[in-house]
């Protein structure tokens, strides 16, 4: 068992809105292990999101957190004060958003923004700091870093700008790093390179990584673990391997089947049916048992716990309790797994 | 840039030229005569007109005015004091006026920024509740009825001078005891300005703390204090100086009211008294000052624009690389 960097427990986030409490994340756990890619994924309004703002301390004010702990190096971030917190934000935890269109100062220079980081966090001279954020913009793979350092963001494209503002999530070389959609604003070929450029960072680095994401084909390509977040909860948790080749969660089959594949020509594309839960009033049980076709009377009534399939993987529904009747998984998507599997095994 | 401040300086050249023309037009076909008094015979009249030039066509008149123009002559006034230039006339009440005018802004500017921050930062608590009213009352209220509730209040706590001072070196009268003398008309503009700038400060801020660059300069680890003054502050400003150039020209050519009402012998007050009398070329000289202004100041609000948004400053410049 490699080190646990970032333990999350019972993490409980709720939001104050006109119409009541909702319910954004619900008790959500899971560990972050010292330089691993754990993707979260799941569909708009699932909390992923949400529980990454929850672990920079960035939520809006509207935002509770009814319960939980966030544990970094043995502090629980969430009792910390907003001046304790900042602190450890760029130099513990960095983050990159999801829309690099927007997330650059647009009055500061570039260089500005790398070295205000580096002097804030490391305590660097403007020489020093001047020196690493040239470093910086040519490690991220951008060319003349001299001139790019006096420029304003709105002479950069999209993807440039994403690769500046993972610059400045890197510069102070943080031991976790949210990617929080990081390509969804970006073309399909900038998002390619933005990510190749994630994972080779990650690697050189040794940086931990939480990527969020709603794109399953992004989450095969960059992560070791998953989780697939539904209506605030973690329903399934596993490596790679085992959520993609073994999935054991309804909702998890939902998403792997709505994939679209090429071979799959002239058969319609799976979606799931119905939409998510309201979160002012979530279910009194599982809250995907309504859009599920293979629910039972136990999922109306009581929350499935997290049930333990192997050392590494573990999902909660209802059909893994021992007494559950045994379902096979849609034929269709058993068809995809193999040939991905037989795919992979060539490899 | 030098093209760009030289294509605009031309561009401004030419609105004034339009302006005065029309502004002759205008006083030149509007009845009456600077000669109305009865006391003065038809051919007294004749003969004084016929000294001024009055007599010719409007646009032999309007040639010879232009004349003048071109060498900076102003002309002379008729009647406010006889066979006085205009320029000399009106340099000392157009100081009053801008010094009035500058102080007022500066001063609502100032706090106006200072409330809309603190409304922004403390949205739906007290200091935003104080702001809203402050603003209500600021923009509703005209400004000679803020006159006159001052004057009420001068005369329970008289703490400041209510007499127009002149600066008069001669006499022993400094600039600064000017200034103190025209405390009350300063703070009855004033109020104004507090009212819209601290309202455009909230707004702004508001939006500029709701943006993805404030969250990445938090994610970052700068504390609030940081994130405020050098990330939120700069992009709130921005706005902030496009509305502070015409507030200027609305606070000197508004002004009007406020110098009556304390007697500050400003420009507002001599082209009122020139338009009276129909002296001309005060009126005339005293509007080409107004607007030369205008234009002025919306230049410099441009190249203030430029320097604080790097994206309009550019774009300008690279048109002219």
């Amino acid at each position: 068992m490699k080190d646990i960097v970032l333990s999350v427990r019972n993490l409980t986030v709720s939001f104050k809105t006109h119409g009541g409490l909702v319910q954004a994340v619900r008790n959500v756990s899971f560990d972050l292990q010292q330089g691993e890619t754990l993707a979260i994924v799941g569909e708009s309004g699932s909390g992923k999101s949400v529980t990454s703002k929850a672990i920079m301390g960035l939520l809006t004010p509207n935002a509770i957190i009814e319960k939980g702990e966030i544990i970094y190096n043995d502090v629980n971030l969430v009792t910390l004060n907003e001046s304790k917190y900042s602190k450890y934000r760029g130099a513990d935890l960095a983050m990159v958003f999801q829309d690099p269109m927007t997330s650059l100062n647009p009055v500061m220079t570039i260089g500005e923004q790398i070295t205000e980081s580096l002097m804030n966090n490391l305590n660097f001279t403007k020489e020093q700091a001047k020196a690493r954020s040239l470093e910086l913009i040519s490690l991220v793979g951008i060319d003349n870093p001299d001139k790019r350092y006096k420029q304003y963001p709105h002479q950069f494209s999209g993807g440039m700008r994403q690769r500046i503002v993972i610059a400045i999530a890197l510069s102070c070389n943080p031991k976790i790093l949210i990617c929080d959609e990081p390509t969804t604003a970006l073309d399909v070929t900038t998002q390619a390179q933005i990510l190749e450029l994630i994972k080779n960072l990650q690697k050189q680095l040794g940086v931990s990584v939480i990527f969020i994401t709603h794109d399953l084909g992004v989450v095969a390509n960059m992560s070791d673990r998953v989780a697939v977040m539904y209506a605030g909860k973690i329903v399934e948790i596993g490596t790679v391997e085992d959520v993609y080749y073994d999935p054991k969660h309804p909702y998890t089959w939902g998403l792997l089947a709505s994939i679209p594949a090429f071979q799959a020509k002239g058969v319609e594309l799976y979606a799931i049916p119905g939409a998510p839960p309201q979160m002012i009033n979530p279910p009194k049980g599982d809250a995907f048992a309504l859009r599920s076709d293979w629910s039972m009377k136990v999922d109306f009534e009581y929350q499935p716990p997290m049930f333990k399939v192997s050392e590494t993987h573990y999902a909660s529904t209802w059909l893994l309790h021992p007494k559950a009747p045994k379902v096979e998984r849609p034929a269709q998507l058993q068809e995809r797994i193999n040939q991905l599997m037989h795919k992979g095994g060539k490899a | 840039m030098a093209r760009y401040i030289g294509k605009r300086v031309l561009q401004m050249a030419l609105t004034l030229f339009l302006i005065m023309t029309v502004l002759f037009i205008l006083l030149k076909v509007t009845p009456g005569s600077p000669f109305t008094n009865p006391r003065i015979s038809a051919e007294t009249r004749a003969i004084l007109e016929a000294k001024y030039g009055l007599d010719k066509p409007i646009l032999v008149q309007y040639v010879i005015y232009l004349g003048k123009l071109a060498q900076f002559d102003f002309g002379e006034s008729i009647i406010i004091i006889k066979n006085f230039p205009v320029t000399k006339m009106i340099f000392e009440p157009l100081a009053i006026t801008i010094r009035l005018g500058l102080i007022a802004l500066a001063l609502g500017t100032s706090i106006g920024i200072f409330l809309g921050a603190l409304a922004a930062l403390n949205r739906n608590k007290f200091w935003d509740h104080f702001n809203t009213i402050i603003a209500v009352i600021g923009v509703s209220v005209p400004s000679f009825v803020i006159a006159t509730i001052l004057l009420l209040l001068r005369k329970e706590f008289p703490i400041v001078p209510i007499i127009f001072n002149k600066a008069d070196p001669a006499k022993g009268i400094s600039l600064l005891s000017e200034i103190h003398s025209m405390t009350l008309p300063i703070l009855s503009l004033t109020f104004g300005v507090v009212a819209t700038i601290s309202r455009y400060m909230r707004t702004e801020l508001v939006e500029v703390y709701n943006s993805d660059y404030i969250l990445l300069a938090r994610a970052k680890g700068l504390n609030k204090r940081q994130v405020f003054t050098k990330h939120a502050l700069r992009n709130a400003l921005i706005p902030i100086i496009t509305v502070m150039g015409p507030m200027l020209v609305a606070l000197i050519t508004g002004s009007t009211v406020v110098e009556r009402f304390f007697g500050v012998p400003g420009l507002a007050l001599l082209t009122i008294k020139s338009i009276n009398v129909k002296d001309t070329f005060v009126t005339l000289g005293a509007e080409l000052l107004y607007s030369a202004m205008f234009v002025v100041t919306m230049l410099f609000v441009d190249i203030a624009y430029g320097i604080v948004d790097p994206r309009i400053r550019l774009i300008g410049g690279s048109k002219n690389d």
